[in-house]
């Protein structure tokens, strides 16, 4: 048994009906990570986190928090946000956050903390139905972090934030890891993953593509796209060039690929001596959007 | 379970329609029963009052409080569908309460409104009795006390029976629809075709007979006689045309056994349904 596994699914399948929502997914998460479920819509993401958080139940697989089965109160050591807040509309917002307080039996004392965090502490006594859905979402994260749980679980975290608000939110959950936190994060925007996160799940359809640090999923070699201003002249010489492993032609340059050994750099002294002054040299490194988009595609 | 009631207590006493109905039904509750004595009716051989003296107010106010109460059906069927409809069940789920919770804190919601019932009757049934009873004396006063646990019964059961319906449909025009149709329409239709001593193993007609009309045949009937109005042979007549009454004892177990069923119908809904 890993202590360091916080949470931990195998071969997790749930259907509605006739819809595969998740098929045979296994995942592990281990302290400290931020863990990314990144996949297009529909694609299982807040199901498996609802199946996490104990909302819906799975249909065969099995999983678990902090290497033991999991009940009710193992969810009261997770500070959780799935899909849109849902708090009473008619009750103000401290009295809200003392109602999940009572639930996961904490003191009163952490509720004005988590609600300057997300900057919420003048409007404490507003109703919740009085807030925009940028606030309720930061609302949601408030009291997902109430009590300072050692595990985060945030479905879509930065949903209907302006970009002030996700930049925060940002910095709240990078903050968190920081403190040795987990989190648990599902995404289906691939540049907050990639800005946030230290591992990630793949998931499309329901079945998982692929899972593991960020740095492992987009491995491989990053391209340069260059231009010069005769491309007849250029593609000769790129043709010859014994540094390109795969070349490319597009209408107004070529991307290619240079060998493990060789530089852009070389590259460029190399067409130089050939009297090529290139007009145009961009190094496209490997994201996790092309390698997301890649998998999505291949699958 | 104090954790669940100071959750399920400061959900409901912040609830809009809680903070209009309950102030209204403790007002029409007094307003009722004390304005009625106060109306002049001309008939010199009936007389209203003795239905607020002791012992037989603990019949009359917990029978025409069976009315009232509905209000709080209404009430506990609004809370239990504002919970599916704010998705906030899913809500507690997630932080952390388990199913079972979710049904204690509504059997808790249920056992509360009926205990409130209890405190108002009880007070409502002193008053009263204190004031337009000529002879007061403990035994007399306290003779049908008793009445207030059956009430508390029948308030529970059909709260119950609310929170039920509201878990079905999940929808609160549907749920109340749905419960005064059962109560008013299904059930009587049902029991019309079955032959009168047997009508008593229906639910509506054995929870009502825990607070059981007041005996107004006989509490009239030395008035009417002294009045000469009626023979009693004609009395008699007219009391065979009414439900005959059953032992209280079995009138209690019948209750309880419906009332089991409904909590255990609510139990599994709640382990069952999905919560958002």
């Amino acid at each position: 048994m890993n202590n360091n596994v916080v949470f931990q699914t195998k071969n997790l399948s749930k259907s509605y009906g006739s819809t595969i929502a998740i098929n045979d997914v296994s995942l592990k998460v281990e302290t400290g990570e931020i863990f990314g479920i990144l996949g297009p819509n529909g694609s299982g993401k807040t199901t498996t986190l609802s199946i996490a958080t104990g909302i819906v139940d799975a249909d065969s697989g099995e999983f678990n928090w902090f290497n033991s089965y999991p009940d009710h109160n193992s969810r009261k050591k997770i500070g959780s946000l799935i899909e849109v807040p849902h708090f009473y509309p008619y009750l103000s917002l401290v009295q809200n956050l003392k109602i999940i307080s009572q639930i996961k039996e904490l003191e009163y004392n952490d509720i004005d903390r988590v609600l300057k965090l997300v900057k919420l502490y003048d409007r404490r006594h507003s109703k919740f139905r009085t807030l925009s859905l940028g606030m309720k979402q930061r609302l949601g994260i408030s009291a997902a972090m109430l009590g300072d749980p050692e595990v985060m679980v945030l479905d879509e975290p930065t949903n209907g934030l302006d970009p002030e608000g996700i930049v925060e939110v940002r910095d709240l959950i990078i903050s968190q890891a920081r403190r040795g936190k987990t989190i648990l994060m599902a995404s289906h925007i691939l540049s907050e993953v990639e800005k946030v996160c230290s591992h990630v799940a793949i998931l499309k359809e329901g079945k998982l593509l692929e899972q593991g640090s960020v740095g492992s999923i987009i491995k491989g070699k990053s391209t340069l796209e260059v231009a010069s201003e005769d491309l007849n002249v250029l593609h000769e010489a790129l043709k010859s060039c014994k540094f390109i492993a795969n070349l490319k032609q597009e209408p107004d340059s070529f991307i290619l690929e240079l060998n493990d050994d060789s530089s852009a750099t070389e590259l460029n002294a190399y067409l130089f001596d050939k009297s090529i002054i290139l007009s145009k040299i961009i190094h496209h490194k490997k994201s996790l959007e092309s390698q997301f988009l890649k998998l999505v595609k291949e699958s | 379970m104090k954790k669940l009631f100071r959750i399920e207590f400061s959900k409901t006493i912040n609830f809009g329609p809680v903070k209009i109905l309950i102030p209204l039904h403790i007002l029409f509750f007094f307003l009722g029963f004390f304005a009625i004595p106060r109306i002049k009716i001309d008939f010199p051989f009936l007389s209203v009052l003795p239905l607020y003296q002791f012992p037989h107010v603990w019949n009359f106010i917990t029978w025409i409080g069976g009315i009232y109460n509905l209000t709080l059906v209404l009430l506990i069927i609004m809370l239990t569908c504002m919970e599916f409809s704010n998705k906030t069940y899913k809500h507690q789920a997630i932080f952390g309460l388990s199913r079972k919770e979710l049904f204690i804190q509504k059997v808790m919601l249920a056992a509360s409104f009926s205990f409130y019932v209890v405190i108002l009757t009880f007070i409502t049934v002193m008053i009263s009795g204190l004031i337009y009873s000529y002879k007061i004396t403990p035994t007399i006063i306290f003779d049908r006390s008793w009445i207030l646990l059956a009430s508390f019964l029948q308030n529970f059961i059909w709260l119950m029976l609310g929170v039920l319906f509201a878990l079905i449909f999940k929808n609160v025009i549907l749920a109340v629809l749905s419960f005064g149709f059962y109560r008013v329409m299904f059930e009587p239709i049902i029991r019309s075709l079955v032959e009168k001593e047997n009508s008593w193993y229906f639910p509506t007609k054995f929870v009502s007979k825990l607070t059981p009309e007041p005996d107004i045949l006989n509490i009239v009937k030395d008035k009417l006689q002294e009045a000469d109005q009626v023979s009693p042979a004609e009395l008699e007549s007219i009391g065979e045309t009414l439900f005959p009454d059953i032992p209280i004892i079995q009138n209690i177990t019948l209750s309880l056994i419906f009332l089991s069923l409904i909590l255990i119908f609510t139990y599994y809904i709640f382990q069952k349904r999905r919560l958002n």
